[in-house]
């Protein structure tokens, strides 16, 4: 019941840090870890944030497993986001066209980045609730968040930037 | 691009569906791995479990009816104690009865600390054809705000998920709402790719799925779930109906609860309506039941046969007969 209870959410938490592509995995990875680690948890209450926590450090670990050099941020052999290149600085025209520009840039972020993205967007916490479940303090969440969103815009803006002076995350 | 579009994104980020297996797996690889077992972690299932009611007794027991079941008919007898055994077999013979009938509506409704978290829609024929309708408010359901003191949901109403599963004939047709991204809105499954588990056994996550092969088995998805809740130690009582039917209540500890349980027979014979409350859940401090459940069935004499979707049309509830008023609909 426990893991078919939070299943989900914690799926779309790992999802929105590593992708869907992976995402199963790492909720796997997620509870049974958490089962495992079941009994240094004493407060009833506080489950949720604590298997958050191990997703988001499992999500990270995994990401940096993967030990490579963030994807092209932008492949300009895709026609589809060739087309798209001049709503980089224009009106954009859907959310479809803003996900095929966005999904490369948030590829290219750092775990800590993508992770304090998808607390805060994805999942919809508070500053303060992502800040706990990455373990760091508020306000570090906060300068944390504003840089990745800085990193993301930088990202999107810069598509054909030269991802080989970006380092590895 | 504007700061809206990057922020939109993340958010489609954070509403991914896990595939169906997520669930089985998870669990083959808790039961792979060495296990760690305190006291709180038996007791944290029975909280989750009990939270888990929402959509698992009540995924079983499906047919829901509306929030509004509407007052009960008169009672002409003082309640009497009973046994549950003799609870039991007159709710058995009840769903029975039900099943015997031409056609069959029910509607159910789950909430959890008195939030509406899923209510269900169904159309059901002696032949087994049917059309099931579900929608679940992600926020309610989902979220597990549950579990953490004087919390309320994120949001209620904005972020529903809509499910319609047709059986007809030899066809079993879903669709969901939002429609996927891509490929066709509705998809005509091979029922041997559905999880061949009731959705008592599938639980919460799985639920959709299960469901989905309850109904295209054509069951009416009064499953042993509800059932399982007439348990020996529980407390009866019954009372007769001025109109012939039958009232019968059970109050039953359940781990750290109690639950509550009214069955309404009619005087036909049939089942009318189930309720349960979870109450008294000592892990939740909340005066509300922990969570609730409520289904009421009519009984169609002569209904329409059942014919399969228009695949070329975008899924849309009210097509299958879907009263527009029917709750979780803004979503």
């Amino acid at each position: 019941m426990l893991v078919e209870q939070h299943a989900t959410v914690t799926y779309r938490l790992a999802a929105a840090i590593v992708g869907t592509a992976d995402a199963a995995d790492v909720t796997q990875e997620t509870f049974v870890a958490a089962w495992q680690q079941l009994p240094k948890l004493r407060d009833g209450g506080a489950f949720e944030p604590w298997l958050r926590r191990i997703c988001v450090n499992r999500a990270r670990n995994w990401l940096r497993a993967r030990n490579r050099r963030p994807q092209a941020v932008l492949d300009i052999g895709d026609d589809r986001a060739v087309e798209a290149l001049p709503d980089l600085r224009g009106d954009f025209r859907g959310a479809v066209e803003a996900r095929a520009l966005v999904e490369p840039a948030f590829e290219g972020l750092t775990p800590e980045q993508r992770a304090v993205l998808a607390l805060h967007y994805s999942m919809g916490l508070s500053i303060a609730e992502a800040a706990d479940a990455l373990g760091i303090r508020v306000g570090t969440a906060k300068s944390r968040l504003n840089a990745a969103l800085t990193a993301l815009r930088r990202e999107i803006e810069n598509p054909l930037r030269d991802v080989e002076t970006e380092p590895a995350s | 691009m504007t700061q809206d579009r990057i922020v939109e994104y993340l958010r489609w980020r954070g509403r991914a569906e896990p595939p169906v297996t997520l669930v089985p797996s998870i669990l083959g690889a808790i039961d792979g791995a060495p296990t760690a077992r305190s006291w709180f972690a038996a007791h944290l299932r029975v909280v989750a479990a009990a939270g888990a009611v929402v959509l698992v007794a009540v995924a079983a027991l499906l047919l829901g009816q509306s929030p509004n079941v509407g007052p009960p008919p008169p009672s002409s007898s003082t309640p009497v104690e009973a046994t549950p055994a003799e609870m039991r077999d007159a709710v058995e013979r009840a769903v029975e009865t039900l099943l015997e009938s031409p056609g069959v509506r029910g509607v159910q409704s789950t909430s959890i600390l008195g939030e509406l978290a899923v209510v269900r829609w169904i159309d059901h024929r002696r032949n087994g054809d049917q059309v099931l309708v579900q929608r679940t408010d992600l926020d309610v359901a989902e979220t597990g705000w549950w579990l953490i003191p004087d919390s309320e949901p994120p949001a209620t109403g904005r972020n529903v998920l809509t499910y319609i599963w047709v059986t007809a004939g030899e066809t079993f047709h879903w669709a969901r709402i939002p429609v996927w991204d891509e490929g066709p809105a509705w998809v005509l499954t091979d029922l041997d790719e559905l999880p061949n588990r009731t959705p008592a056994e599938a639980g919460a996550a799985a639920a959709p799925a299960a469901a989905a092969r309850a109904a295209a088995q054509g069951v009416l998805l009064l499953g042993p779930n509800p059932l399982e809740l007439l348990v020996e130690d529980g407390t009866v009582e019954r009372q007769d109906r001025a109109d012939g039917g039958v009232v019968w209540t059970m109050t039953s500890p359940h781990r750290d609860g109690t639950y509550e349980q009214e069955w309404r027979v009619g005087p036909s014979g049939e089942l009318e309506a189930w309720s349960w409350d979870l109450v008294d859940v000592t892990a939740i401090p909340e005066d509300r039941p922990y969570t609730s459940g409520q289904v009421t069935f009519t009984v169609m004499s002569d209904p329409e046969p059942i014919t399969p979707p228009d695949t070329d049309a975008a899924p849309d509830p009210a097509d299958f007969g879907l009263p527009e008023d029917f709750p979780l609909g803004a979503g």
